[in-house]
C-alpha cells in the first residue's frame, strides 16, 4: 500500500522527518499506524531532495533502493547530513508473494530526465494489466518509451506528463488540470475495460518549489467479493503546517503559528499523537507553494 | 454520596434519568478531585471515558497545526467532555485543565459497556442526552464553517437524481455486514421485512438539506458524502464506506436535516424507513436502544470531520 510524505519550507536535516519521530516515515515501512490493510512496506525507499545550498540546486538530490531503509548506513548517513527545502519520500509496500517485482526501478518517486517533476503515489491501481496498454495510447511518445519499471505508478506519472503544457515550468493550476485529467483517462479506460473495484490514488507530486498532493479513491466502496474488511478504507493522508518543525518540549511537532514557513503532508502524522495535524478530506486536492520564505496552502474539492 | 447524586441529577446531562438510574451511576463512576491547572485530561492521549464537571471549571486549551497552545472554551459545571471515548478508544483532541480546585464525574467506557447487556435503558437514556447536545454543537460549528464557506471560491453543487429503484432485501446478503451482528437473528430479519435496498447509479441525493423524516441507510456497495449547504455553495466534510449506517439527526431531535448527502456514485443501500424507526423508538425498546447505540457513535464522529473541516477553512485558501 505504501507511504509517502512531502516537506516544503524552512531547510530541514532529513533525519528528522525521516529516522527520528515516533512515527517516522522509515519506522511507517514496519510499523505503520493508520494502513486500512495489516503490512508492512517492505518494497524499498525513494526520496528527491532539494537543497538550495547544493550544486547545481534546481537539480535535486535523488536516491533510490530496493533494500530496507532501517538497514541502509548510507541513507542514515546522507540523512543527517543533507538539508532539503524540500523533500518527497517513499516507502513502497508490496504483496507479500515471490511475482512481486521488488527493484530500484519500481521504487517512487519517479523522476525523469529532463523534466523538473517528481512523483510518488500511495495507493493501488485495480485491473491496472487489463488497462494498461489502454492507457499508453493517451500517453505522449516521449513519456511512453521512458518506462522502465512495472509499476502501476510509473504508468500513472507518464500519463501525468503528458497531460502538461509542453513547456519546462508549470503553474500551480496546470498542474492540477493535469491531475483532473489523468484521473478522467483512467477512469474511461476501466470503464471501457469494465473494470470498476476501488482504487486509491493519493498522488505526491513536486518541483521543488510548489507541492502537491491529493485524497482520492475511483469507485470507493466496491470491492471484489470476499477481500477481506481490513483491506477495506480510504487511504489516508495528513497535514501539518507553522513556523517550524523539529524537536520542542520533548518531542516532534510543528511549532509557531505567526509565520507559515514549513508544510508537511503525509499518508499519516509522523508523530503517534496526530491530534495536532489535520486530515485531508477525502476527493481533495491540497497544494503548497514557497514565496519569500512563507508557505501558502490551497485546496480544492475534487468530484468522486 | 447523596449530595452528588443529586448534583448529577440537576445536570442536562442526566436529565432522562430517574433518581435511582442516577444513583447506579454515580456508583459505577468515580469522583475526582483536580488541583487548579492540573489536566484532567492531555491532548494526545487515548481517552477513556466520560468527564462532567460537578464543581469549579475547567480550561480546554489545543493545540493544532503549529499554534501554540490556544485556549478554547471554559467549562463549567454541568459541562461535560470526552464523549467519544465513552464508545470507542479515541486520542483526546484537547488538553481539559483544571481552573481552580475542581470536581469532576468519571464513567469509564467499560462500565459504559456493561450497561448496554445488563442496563441498556440507562446506556440509552445517558446516550440520548449526550447525543442531543453533540448535535447542538453541530448546529454551531455549521454556522461557523458556512460563514467561512462564503468567502471561499467553491462552488455549488445540486444533484438532482435521487434513489431510481428499490428492490427486496435478501437477508443472506446480510451477512458480510458486521454492523448488523449487533441486532439478534430475529431482530435482523425484523428491520429486513421493513426495509428495502436502494439503488442509485451515479451520484444521487439521499438526504436532502432541511429535509424531514429521513430514512436511515446502511451503505452495501459505494460511498456516501456528506455536505454543508448554503444557498451559493457547498463542500463536503465526510465520506463514508460500505459498513456504516448513516443517520438522520431527525430521529433523535425531531428537526430538519442539518446537512446533506449523496452517494458517490453507483450505490445500494439498506433503506430502513423514518416510520418504521419511529414506531421502533415507541413500541420496541430494545431494538431501538441498539439503533441509538449505532446512531450514538455515527454522530459523534460527524462532529470529529465537522472539526477537521473548520480547521481547513480557517486555514486554507480554495481554488
Amino acid at each position: 500500500m505504501c507511504r509517502a510524505l512531502i516537506y516544503l519550507g524552512t531547510p530541514i536535516l532529513l533525519e528528522d522527518l525521516l529516522y527520528k519521530p515516533d512515527s517516522s516515515l522509515v519506522i511507517q515501512s514496519y510499523n505503520p499506524k493508520l494502513m486500512t490493510e495489516v503490512r508492512q512496506n517492505l518494497g524499498g525507499f525513494g526520496m528527491v531532495a532539494w537543497d538550495d545550498a547544493s550544486h547545481n540546486s534546481g537539480m535535486p538530490y535523488l536516491y533510490r533502493t530496493h533494500l530496507l531503509p532501517f538497514y541502509d548506513q548510507n541513507l542514515v548517513n546522507l540523512s543527517q547530513k543533507i538539508k532539503a527545502k524540500c523533500l518527497i519520500a517513499h516507502i513502497r509496500g508490496v504483496d507479500y508473494h515471490s511475482k512481486a517485482a521488488v527493484s530500484n526501478e519500481n521504487v517512487h518517486p519517479f523522476q525523469y530526465d529532463n523534466t523538473n517533476l517528481a512523483f510518488a503515489h500511495n495507493g493501488d491501481l485495480a485491473g491496472f494489466e487489463k488497462i494498461r496498454f489502454d492507457l499508453a495510447t493517451y500517453m505522449k511518445p516521449e513519456f511512453r518509451i521512458r518506462i522502465h519499471g512495472t509499476t502501476d505508478t510509473e504508468w500513472m506519472y507518464a500519463l501525468f506528463l503528458s497531460m502538461l503544457p509542453s513547456q519546462e515550468q508549470h503553474s500551480e493550476e496546470e498542474i492540477h488540470e493535469a491531475i483532473c485529467k489523468t484521473l478522467d483517462v483512467i477512469r474511461t479506460v476501466r470503464k471501457k475495460h469494465k473494470v470498476f473495484y476501488s482504487s486509491s490514488l493519493n498522488f505526491f507530486i513536486s518541483d521543488g518549489d510548489i507541492v502537491f498532493a491529493n485524497r482520492f479513491t475511483l469507485d470507493y466502496g466496491h470491492y471484489p467479493p470476499n477481500e477481506p474488511d481490513t483491506l477495506r478504507g480510504y487511504t489516508s493522508l495528513w497535514y501539518t503546517f507553522g513556523e517550524e518543525y523539529g524537536f520542542f518540549e520533548n518531542e516532534y511537532r510543528m511549532r509557531g503559528w505567526k509565520k507559515r514557513n514549513s508544510i508537511i503532508i503525509a499518508s499519516e502524522p509522523l508523530t503517534s499523537d496526530y491530534t495536532s495535524w489535520v486530515e485531508v478530506p477525502e476527493y481533495s486536492f491540497i497544494s503548497a507553494s514557497l514565496k519569500k520564505g512563507e508557505v501558502s496552502i490551497k485546496s480544492s474539492n475534487m468530484d468522486p | 454520596m447523596q449530595d452528588i447524586s443529586e448534583n448529577l441529577q440537576k445536570t442536562k446531562l442526566f436529565r432522562y434519568l430517574n433518581k435511582e438510574q442516577t444513583s447506579l451511576l454515580h456508583s459505577l463512576g468515580q469522583i475526582r478531585e483536580h488541583a487548579g491547572e492540573e489536566a484532567i485530561v492531555r491532548q494526545g492521549k487515548v481517552g477513556d471515558g466520560l468527564h462532567l464537571i460537578l464543581k469549579g471549571k475547567a480550561n480546554v486549551a489545543l493545540r493544532v497545526l503549529g499554534d501554540d497552545t490556544i485556549s478554547l472554551a471554559v467549562l463549567k459545571e454541568g459541562n461535560f467532555f470526552g464523549e467519544p471515548n465513552l464508545l470507542t478508544a479515541l486520542q483526546t483532541t484537547a488538553t481539559v485543565s483544571a481552573y481552580g480546585h475542581t470536581t469532576s464525574f468519571f464513567l469509564p467506557r467499560t462500565c459504559f459497556d456493561a450497561l448496554s447487556t445488563n442496563m441498556p435503558d440507562i446506556r440509552y437514556a445517558l446516550s440520548r442526552a449526550l447525543v442531543e447536545d453533540v448535535i447542538k454543537r453541530h448546529e454551531l460549528i455549521e454556522d461557523d464553517i458556512s460563514k467561512l464557506l462564503a468567502k471561499q471560491r467553491v462552488s455549488h453543487i445540486s444533484l438532482k437524481k435521487g434513489i431510481e429503484n428499490h428492490t427486496k432485501v435478501d437477508i443472506k446478503k446480510l451477512q458480510p455486514y458486521s454492523l448488523l451482528q449487533k441486532f439478534s437473528s430475529n431482530q435482523l430479519k425484523e428491520i429486513v421485512s421493513n426495509s428495502r435496498i436502494a439503488h442509485t447509479s451515479e451520484a444521487s441525493v439521499l438526504m436532502g438539506h432541511r429535509q424531514a423524516n429521513a430514512s436511515a441507510f446502511l451503505i452495501l456497495s459505494g460511498a456516501v458524502m456528506a455536505n454543508i449547504t448554503t444557498k451559493t455553495k457547498s463542500t463536503h466534510f465526510a465520506v463514508y464506506a460500505p459498513n456504516t449506517l448513516v443517520c438522520p439527526t431527525s430521529l433523535v431531535d425531531g428537526k430538519n436535516e442539518l446537512f446533506n448527502y449523496n452517494t458517490c456514485g453507483h450505490a445500494e443501500l439498506l433503506e430502513i424507513p423514518y416510520e418504521y424507526l419511529k414506531w421502533v423508538s415507541q413500541n420496541d425498546l430494545p431494538l431501538w436502544y441498539k439503533f441509538f447505540d449505532l446512531f450514538a457513535y455515527y454522530i459523534f464522529d460527524l462532529q470529529k470531520h465537522l472539526n477537521g473541516t473548520f480547521a481547513r477553512f480557517k486555514n486554507e485558501i480554495f481554488f
